[in-house]
């Protein structure tokens, strides 16, 4: 289906982004309404932030916001050429009702389940496959059961099953949630692309399930040193040119430098760069937001340019969120400006 | 009209050579840098740039003060150690950050004062004391605004003991008060505080009616804008007084920085350090020269895929025609280092759709000579291909006899060439203007499909180059089809014969259907499995889309012919109206309406020319994906990687 007026849109779209010099500049800012007035005055944000006072703003209600904007945009996209209602294309409201999932049963385990409603975007309160805001009033597992028990999320959540404590194994529910999401995305790609936006498409689901899985591995062996066994059972099913056995070779890795070096003999090694210590996972994140924007600028297809774009917004809003929560804590601009992925 | 060819460069020596080494690097103008592979015991070189701290200080406080950083001479510099370097940045922002704190301060205050009025005014129309709302003692009221989000999320705490009510909205928020009993505001305050509830406090000393306290709040903002006022003005002071020493500053910590940062690129081991990157094949001996006075640097200089981790950058080589449209080649995205480069054809197929549609001898010559000047002021791509455009559609417009909008202005120069009148009169041939136009778009298209035959077999990519709609077997059904078409609306005679369609109609497309496998099994592989209804459905309508594509790409052309039409139009209406005002008012009414017909329809026809490459042309055999070849050097730019 020729759908080039949304590629075109979506193009437009991205030429408001934030810049370099627009990040500089709201680092150097000494407070939350600073960065808010900042935003307010730039071509992306200006619409986003109307009626709002930067000075009194809620900073809750300000990221609140610039989450909201960044789903918001991608609905206009959708609705321009009525994609909304075609298979693939409700992506993201799959990625967020497993999010607010997640989030929930964060909440629940913590015993705090009531907190959950402050952080529930507005777009799902309209398009969620389940009544959120009965989800939000659930204070036990069975009453979010309940919730969303016309959906596939129940079956999948109860599978998950619950620890020693009757808390809901979180870290086994968000693999299979998310194994859930990316293989149907995977099938949905299959089925109904062929040929050059297939490839794509693929592509940059592959890469993003390889990144998921490196990122968590790291993780797991660096900081928790984790058996090989151990890891291998908390990753995403799916293999593509980073295979089987380099992953293997990643989880028995003896220290931070071997796992690097796996890495680097990878196909990633040379679109890593160079893997520096610390900030390992945001080298990642810059590949994964490097990759995504030469796929935007070259799609031809829609559904490659949505994607990638809707990836570039949400990593546009959390640099954003980065910024506001750093000078919010007085963090010094240099160090903040290592989390910012431009 | 090619790929330049590069060498992968190795360097290695001790390390006391590396800054050395890197520097010069830098000022080849050449030297594309890669990581180097940390093998063999080689370590990745991980230091902290001492340059760094300074510099994003540096940067942070002129931002502060607004103070413009760029390239000058630091030559007078009397700062010249990082220490001393500190001690001036601890004086000048805590100077600076006192200011902007108690300015912060005063803005927060005056915030504060104008939104207890705006909710005072709400107020305006209640005839009881504020001291009294505020001093209930069993009901506490909050007074201030609800996002419009979270007032649907309040059912969630319907079974509370609270009321919302609100006595205004506006695009984002409810202005209004919840009123809850005292004994049980502990609770409620943190519902709306997760809610985001924004309170407004209005001041303890506001005791009067809503009236009367509105006017002493419109007095505490006057207070506070003039102190702010003060503040602004010291600011602007120490801006003046520190701009000179910032700049400096920031241009030799801007040098010792990014000449330091390259060194991460660099492994390490013994003392010893190995770095590599990029050097086009035509610098080799300029490149090696640098370091002759060492001889102790060891450098290999090898074929660009010696490291096969790394995919080579790419540096397009055109001709001077063609080289300021590689901007366009850019924005579509480069090709990869073993790929096409179709700089010279988006050159010539521009600059002649553009002359073709904005055919003008006078407009055209104006384009060109703003190109000229733009180019001189500031060298720039956009302008150079101003110049070359604008020729061009002078050259289109001499064919037609426009000048200006005058059509009869050459008839003289024509008569003295021995022409009865002026070669091409496009509002008299329209169907010879649009036919001539499709007859460009499908001279356009064959050369794109060409073009990706040529591209696909030396990838040895069949199923694109032999069977795809833009491939050997979509070049015979198109031409086949054209030629058809021609015969039968052209000469009246039908070559629809049984052999004609079997062979270059129904072949062609069972072949296009079947191109996935036919095109795995011609490169030895064994076709994908695909359920039989899938590729049955899939690829009947993919056949179909490309036998649309055919005829709407190529009908996409009869825009040129309409251009062709369209400026002739617009340049009547503007005779039209000149011819309708006064002698003087004329003259301007042809200036303006020059002006405008430039401004909008070259602008459109820009537009226009470029989408036709883009999709019409690069989308049939074109596929980017490359890396820029990014010579190292010293950047002024306040960006710190």
């Amino acid at each position: 289906m020729k759908l080039n007026a949304t590629v075109a849109r979506a193009k437009a779209m991205w030429g408001k982004r934030l810049r370099a010099e627009d990040y500089t500049e709201m680092l150097n800012c000494t407070s939350v309404a600073d960065v808010a007035d900042y935003l307010k005055g730039t071509a992306g944000y200006a619409g986003v932030l109307a009626g709002v006072d930067p000075r009194s703003v809620h900073r809750g209600y300000l990221e609140s916001i610039l989450r909201q904007s960044s789903v918001d945009r991608i609905l206009k996209l959708c609705s321009f050429q009525n994609l909304q209602k075609m298979p693939f294309y409700d992506f993201y409201v799959v990625e967020g009702e497993i999010s607010a999932l997640m989030r929930f049963i964060l909440y629940l385990n913590a015993g705090s389940a009531a907190s959950f409603i402050s952080t529930v975007p507005s777009y799902l309160v309209k398009s969620a496959s389940f009544d959120v805001l009965e989800l939000a009033r659930s204070f036990t597992a069975e009453q979010m059961f309940e919730a969303i028990r016309h959906t596939p999320y129940c079956e999948i959540i109860k599978k998950a099953g619950t620890d020693e404590n009757g808390r809901i194994n979180y870290s086994k529910c968000e693999i299979m949630l998310r194994t859930f999401y990316l293989g149907n995305l995977i099938d949905d790609v299959k089925k109904h692309f062929r040929g050059r936006e297939r490839a794509e498409l693929l592509n940059q689901l592959m890469l993003q399930i390889d990144l998921i899985n490196i990122i968590n591995s790291y993780r797991l062996k660096i900081f928790y040193n984790k058996s090989a066994e151990s890891i291998g059972e908390q990753m995403l099913p799916f293999y593509s040119r980073f295979g089987k056995a380099r992953q293997i070779q990643l989880f028995e890795s003896k220290s931070r430098e071997d796992f690097e070096t796996v890495l680097e003999n990878s196909f990633l090694g040379g679109r890593l760069g160079a893997a520096d210590g610390d900030f390992f996972e945001q080298n990642v994140r810059i590949l994964r937001v490097s990759s995504a924007k030469s796929a935007l600028m070259s799609a031809r297809g829609v559904a490659v340019c949505l994607y990638s774009i809707s990836f570039l917004f949400e990593t546009e809003v959390e640099n954003i969120i980065t910024i506001i929560e750093g000078v919010r804590y007085k963090r010094p601009a240099d160090t903040i400006k290592k989390y910012i992925v431009v | 009209m090619s790929i330049e060819k590069l060498e992968y460069v190795r360097i290695g020596g001790s390390m006391s050579q590396l800054d050395d080494t890197l520097r010069k690097c830098c000022d080849s103008g050449c030297f594309h840098i890669v990581g180097a592979e940390a093998k063999g015991g080689y370590l990745r070189l991980r230091e902290e740039n001492p340059y760094k701290e300074p510099l994003s200080r540096c940067i942070a406080l002129s931002s502060k003060l607004s103070v413009k950083l760029e390239k000058i001479d630091f030559s007078s510099l009397e700062l010249d150690n990082l220490k001393d370097i500190g001690d001036y940045f601890d004086k000048a922002e805590r100077d600076s950050d006192r200011l902007y704190s108690e300015l912060n301060e005063n803005k927060d205050l005056m915030s504060k004062y104008t939104q207890a009025l705006t909710q005072i005014n709400h107020l305006k129309s209640l005839d009881v004391g504020l001291e009294k709302i505020f001093s209930c003692k069993h009901i506490s009221i909050r007074v201030g605004k609800l996002p419009c989000d979270s007032l649907p999320k309040l059912l969630r705490f319907s079974e509370k003991p609270f009321v919302f009510a609100y006595y205004d909205k506006d695009e984002k928020y409810y202005w209004g008060a919840y009123w809850t009993p005292s004994v049980v505001k502990e609770e409620i305050d943190p519902i709306f505080e997760s809610l985001f509830f924004e309170r407004i406090f209005v001041p303890d000393y506001l005791k009067g009616t809503p009236e009367a306290e509105s006017i002493e709040l419109a007095d505490d903002i006057t207070a506070c804008s003039e102190k702010i006022l003060v503040l602004e003005s010291r600011i602007a002071t120490m801006k003046e007084r520190e701009s000179d020493n910032l700049k400096m500053l920031f241009a030799w910590l801007k040098t010792m920085h990014d000449s330091f940062d390259l060194r991460r690129n660099a492994v390490v081991k013994n003392e010893t350090f190995k770095c590599c990157g990029f050097v086009p094949l035509d610098n080799h001996n300029s490149f090696l020269a640098l370091f002759e006075d060492d001889p102790k640097l060891k450098i290999e200089m090898l074929p660009p895929d010696a490291d096969r981790r790394l995919q080579p950058p790419v540096k397009l080589k055109n001709g001077a025609f063609s080289r300021p449209f590689s901007m366009f080649v850019e924005m579509y995205g480069l090709p990869k280092y073993d790929g096409f480069n179709p700089t010279a054809f988006v050159a010539v197929i521009y600059t002649l759709l553009f002359g073709i549609m904005f055919g003008d001898l006078g407009q055209g010559l104006v384009i060109a000579l703003v190109g000229f000047f733009i180019n001189k002021v500031s060298k720039n791509s956009f302008a150079q291909i101003l110049m070359r455009i604008g020729i061009s559609s002078a050259v289109f417009g001499a064919f037609y006899g426009s000048v200006f909008g005058y059509e009869e202005l050459l008839n003289p120069v024509y008569k003295s060439l021995g022409f009865e009148s002026k070669p091409f009169e496009a509002t008299e041939n329209t169907m010879m203007v649009l036919i001539g136009a499709i007859g460009i778009g499908v001279v356009i298209i064959l050369v794109s499909m060409l073009l990706n035959v040529f591209i696909g077999l030396r990838n040895k990519n069949f199923v694109e180059s032999v069977f795809g709609n833009n491939g050997l077997v979509g070049i015979v059904f198109y031409s086949a089809l054209l030629y058809a078409i021609i015969m039968t609306l052209g000469f009246g005679k039908s070559v629809f014969t049984k052999t004609y369609v079997c062979l270059l109609i129904v072949l062609p497309l069972l072949l296009m259907f079947f191109r996935e496998p036919l095109g795995e099994l011609l490169s030895g592989r064994k076709p994908e499995k695909v359920p039989i209804g899938d590729f049955i459905a899939s690829n009947f309508f993919e056949v179909f889309e490309f036998f649309l594509g055919y005829a709407t790409n190529t009908l996409s052309f009869v825009r040129v012919g309409g251009f062709v039409l369209s400026h002739a139009g617009m340049m009547s209406v503007v005779m039209l109206l000149s011819d309708m005002v006064s002698k003087g008012g004329s003259v301007v009414v042809v200036i303006f309406g020059n002006i405008l017909v430039m401004g909008i329809e070259g602008l459109i026809v820009g537009i226009q020319a470029l989408r036709l490459q883009f999709y019409e042309f690069f989308s049939r055999f074109y596929d980017g994906g490359g890396e820029a070849f990014k010579p190292v050097t010293i950047e002024f730019s306040t960006e710190i990687e």
